[in-house]
Parts: structure tokens; C-alpha cells; sequence
């Protein structure tokens, strides 16, 4: 059930598409977060040809997503849930780069909702590509939806 | 920890680090670190000619420039990529900032080894100028700088108490 | 790239400490690239040890994906354009980081098949551990480079 809180999310659930432009801000930002350097991420004068960003960053997709689609818990603007929500599992495949000044389209879905040893985790799949259709990423994630004392793991 | 690397250079040996973009994101990132690192707490960046593109022009200069003390660090970068540990221990290292560097500009930081001098017992002193440069090989940071290296540099860290 | 690998090789990334410094930027950059616009991280698990165990949990842990990117950091370094275009990764956050843990990240190569073209498919088990060598992530890498 979307408009609702993530822990509102239901198997099959088709999350809202948002589209963005990459922007070297987003690019370059999510890098320096994590003390990546490397030139492709913060400038278009590598080999790639352009400003690349990294391959960790459709996680970046999956933040947006929720936020237009769980309107009850805008993370971004700052409404969170009572429960903080606990990264589980992140996969990612990467199709081609994305690079900045590129428009890149964000379709999600939730694969499942399930309970495991008492556990409630959300199996999500974001799937993003340009909006000219170019295949980028593919990020399937598995979110725990509240910490339990026995369950291991960190948000995200 | 043991086995701290001793590095060994031959005068005349050009070294140089990666080609890098100072970009105005850098730019940002470099005043918030700057200002965090003198306020103690963190802090946003300044408005200024270092930041924004329309203030610069403002003040009469063509677009943003950088701060002099990024191309320092750049080559202080480089200078621990090639001495490490020794550099922090015994480095000095002089800048003088001769061109501006507008934004955005590629910037490569190179080093030439001018003299290899004796310290003493164990001991090394490397001297080297030191620049960066544009994609056209034009020098807009020149500077020199001097490491000694101590082949005893394990010990001097393990009587000092810390692991790293 | 080209890196060429053969299986059982090993790698590994710097090691670095979870500090409240590192997850402070993780968590402002994280929130900046959502939102397009610069943001400092809030008060949530990852920043406040009281907040962490209203939580539930025994005090602040890093954020999972400060370990997923490591990890990235230290394939990038060795894989480059081939990963950013075409790597695969999947990271598993089996165990907490509390704050100024210090972290590895490693890697070994399990698979290298020679594909048509002159292209090889590397696949890696990857990994985040700590000072004492207990895996806190865990995961696996997939790349085709060459060809």
C-alpha cells in the first residue's frame, strides 16, 4: 500500500517512478561521503569521458523512490517512522554508467514482505536507466523493518 | 606494526601524482574543512570567491579561484604518497603561488629530487622543488621541500607508543 | 583496466575506523545525493548512542553501506571503468560496526572463465572485517573485463 509508511508496503506493490537529473553535486557528494577519490567520480576528464557515479549510488534511487511513494515517512525531508529501518542486504548490478547531466528514470517494486525468525524484512527491486532508455542499474535490497535484539545488521 | 616502507630516490628523479580537477565541488568541500577545522565544529562553506562563480565576478575576477592552499595540499598529497611516515616526522614544505588556478582546472603535482643528502647514521635527506601544472605543462604552484628519511623510522614509532 | 587475476588471488582495501567523523560524512553526503541539495545527516542510529538504543540496538552503528562502498573503493581500485560499467555486487551486513571499529576490506578470487572475445569473468567473494578478523559484511563481486 503506497502514501503509507514503509512498514505499509505490501508483496507486488509498484512503487512510483521518479526521474532526476544526475547532478555533479549528487555525484561527487555521495563519493566524498565515503572518502572515494577516485577522478571518475569527480570529474568528466578520465577515460570514461564523463563524470561517473559510483557504483554503489543507486542506493541514492532507492531513497527517492521511497520518498515518493511511503508519503508518510519522508526520510529525506526528515519525517521518519518511530522504527528505524535496518539495512539487510544490498545488490547491485551495474549495465552501464551513469553520468552527470544525465536524466535517469527510477522505477521500484516490492518483491516481498516477509517474516523470518520473528523478523519483518522488505525485499525491494529498483531498476534505473536514462530516460532516453538506456539500461543502468539494478538494485534488488532486502531491509529489515525494525532492529530486533537477535538480528545483526545496519540501516540504510 | 613493523616494516614501515624507507624510500629511495635518485637526484634528478621526476615524481609526479595523478592528474586531478580542481573543481568547484572540491572548492566547497575545501572551505567547509578549512572552517570546521578552525571553528573546532562543523561548519558550511563561505560564500566568496572561492565558492561562487557570481561573487567572483563581482569582485572584478573572471570566475572563482582557487585557494593557493589547495594546490599545497595537493602536494603535500603527493609528498606523503612518496615518503609516508617520514614525511609527517621530518617534512618541511614551502608554496609559492605564482599563477592563479581558475576553476575548473586539471592540475598534475610533480616533485624532482635536487640533492640527496647524508643526515647522518641511517638518515637521508631528500631536497625537492616541487609544482603543479596545468594540461599545457604551465607551472601555476612552484615550491620546495625536504624529508629526511630514517631507516630507524620503526623504532622512533614503536617507542613512541602507537600502533598505525 | 585489464586487471588480470587468477583464482585464489587475494586484495584488500586501507584499513579504516568507523569514527563518528566518517559517519557523520557518510550520512550528510548519503542525504545531499537524495535530496540534490546539501544536507547534514540528523540525529538517527548511526550518529546518537542514545538514539540507538531507544532503538533497540547497544549503542551507534555505522551505516551498512559505509562497508558496501569500502568494499566498492577497493574493486574500483582494482577493476575501475570495468566495475563502473558492468560489476556486479552484493553486500550482506551480517554484523554491527559500533563506532572507531576498525575496518578491512578484502577480497578473493574464486572464479576466472575465459569468455569468447578475449574477455575473462571474475568473480570475487568480498568481505568487511574487523581487527580481529571477524566479518561484519559479506558479499560477493561479479566482472567481466577485457574483450
Amino acid at each position: 500500500m503506497l502514501d503509507g509508511y514503509i512498514s505499509d508496503l505490501e508483496p507486488g506493490d509498484v512503487l512510483r517512478t521518479i526521474e532526476y537529473e544526475l547532478t555533479d553535486l549528487i555525484v561527487s557528494e555521495y563519493a566524498h561521503g565515503v572518502e572515494d577519490a577516485t577522478e571518475f567520480f569527480h570529474s568528466d576528464q578520465t577515460a570514461l569521458g564523463g563524470q561517473a557515479r559510483t557504483p554503489t549510488a543507486a542506493h541514492v534511487d532507492k531513497m527517492r523512490v521511497l520518498e515518493e511513494s511511503c508519503t508518510k515517512e519522508r526520510r529525506i525531508a526528515g519525517n521518519n517512522a518511530a522504527d528505524w529501518r535496518i539495512h539487510y542486504e544490498f545488490e547491485v548490478e551495474n549495465l552501464s554508467p551513469a553520468f552527470v547531466g544525465e536524466r535517469l528514470r527510477v522505477e521500484g517494486r516490492v518483491l516481498d514482505v516477509y517474516t523470518k525468525r520473528g523478523r519483518r524484512f522488505v525485499h525491494f527491486e529498483f531498476t534505473t536507466s536514462t530516460t532516453d532508455g538506456r539500461p543502468v542499474s539494478i538494485l534488488r535490497d532486502r531491509t529489515l523493518l525494525r532492529y530486533e535484539p537477535e538480528t545483526e545488521g545496519s540501516d540504510g | 606494526m613493523s616494516g614501515i616502507t624507507i624510500p629511495r630516490y635518485a637526484v634528478g628523479e621526476e615524481l609526479a601524482g595523478p592528474e586531478r580537477t580542481l573543481s568547484l565541488q572540491r572548492l566547497t568541500w575545501y572551505s567547509m574543512g578549512q572552517l570546521g577545522a578552525a571553528t573546532g565544529v562543523p561548519h558550511d562553506f563561505q560564500d566568496n570567491i572561492h565558492t561562487n562563480p557570481e561573487y567572483a565576478k563581482e569582485q572584478g575576477l573572471p570566475g572563482v579561484i582557487a585557494d593557493g592552499m589547495h594546490s599545497t595540499n595537493w602536494i603535500s598529497a603527493l609528498l606523503w604518497d612518496l615518503f609516508g611516515i617520514h614525511y609527517l616526522e621530518t617534512g618541511t614544505l614551502r608554496t609559492k603561488f605564482i599563477k592563479p588556478v581558475w576553476v575548473p582546472t586539471a592540475l598534475t603535482c610533480k616533485a624532482v629530487v635536487t640533492a640527496v643528502e647524508d643526515a647522518g647514521p641511517g638518515r637521508t635527506t631528500y631536497v625537492l622543488d616541487v609544482w603543479n601544472e596545468d594540461p599545457d605543462g604551465t607551472r601555476l604552484t612552484v615550491g620546495d621541500a625536504r624529508v629526511t628519511v630514517d631507516e630507524a623510522i620503526d623504532e622512533i614509532v614503536r617507542a613512541r607508543g602507537l600502533e598505525g | 583496466m585489464g586487471a588480470r587475476f587468477a583464482v585464489g588471488d587475494e586484495i584488500s582495501g586501507p584499513r579504516k575506523s568507523a569514527t563518528a567523523q566518517r559517519i557523520h560524512w557518510y550520512g550528510s553526503g548519503f542525504m545531499t545525493a537524495n535530496a540534490g541539495e546539501r544536507r547534514e545527516v540528523i540525529t538517527n542510529i548511526h550518529t546518537d548512542d542514545a538514539f540507538a538504543q531507544g532503538q533497540g540496538l547497544p549503542a551507534a552503528i555505522a551505516d551498512g553501506m559505509m562497508s558496501a562502498n569500502w568494499i566498492s573503493s577497493m574493486l574500483i581500485a582494482r577493476f575501475g571503468a570495468d566495475y563502473i560499467g558492468r560489476g556486479r555486487l552484493r553486500t550482506k551486513f551480517i554484523k554491527p560496526i559500533y563506532v572507531d571499529e576498525g575496518i578491512t576490506p578484502r577480497g578473493r578470487v574464486v572464479a576466472a572463465d575465459a569468455e569468447p572475445g578475449g574477455s575473462v569473468r571474475y568473480v570475487l567473494e568480498v568481505w568487511a572485517e574487523d581487527d580481529d578478523g571477524v566479518k561484519r559484511t559479506v558479499g560477493e563481486f561479479a566482472v567481466t573485463v577485457g574483450g
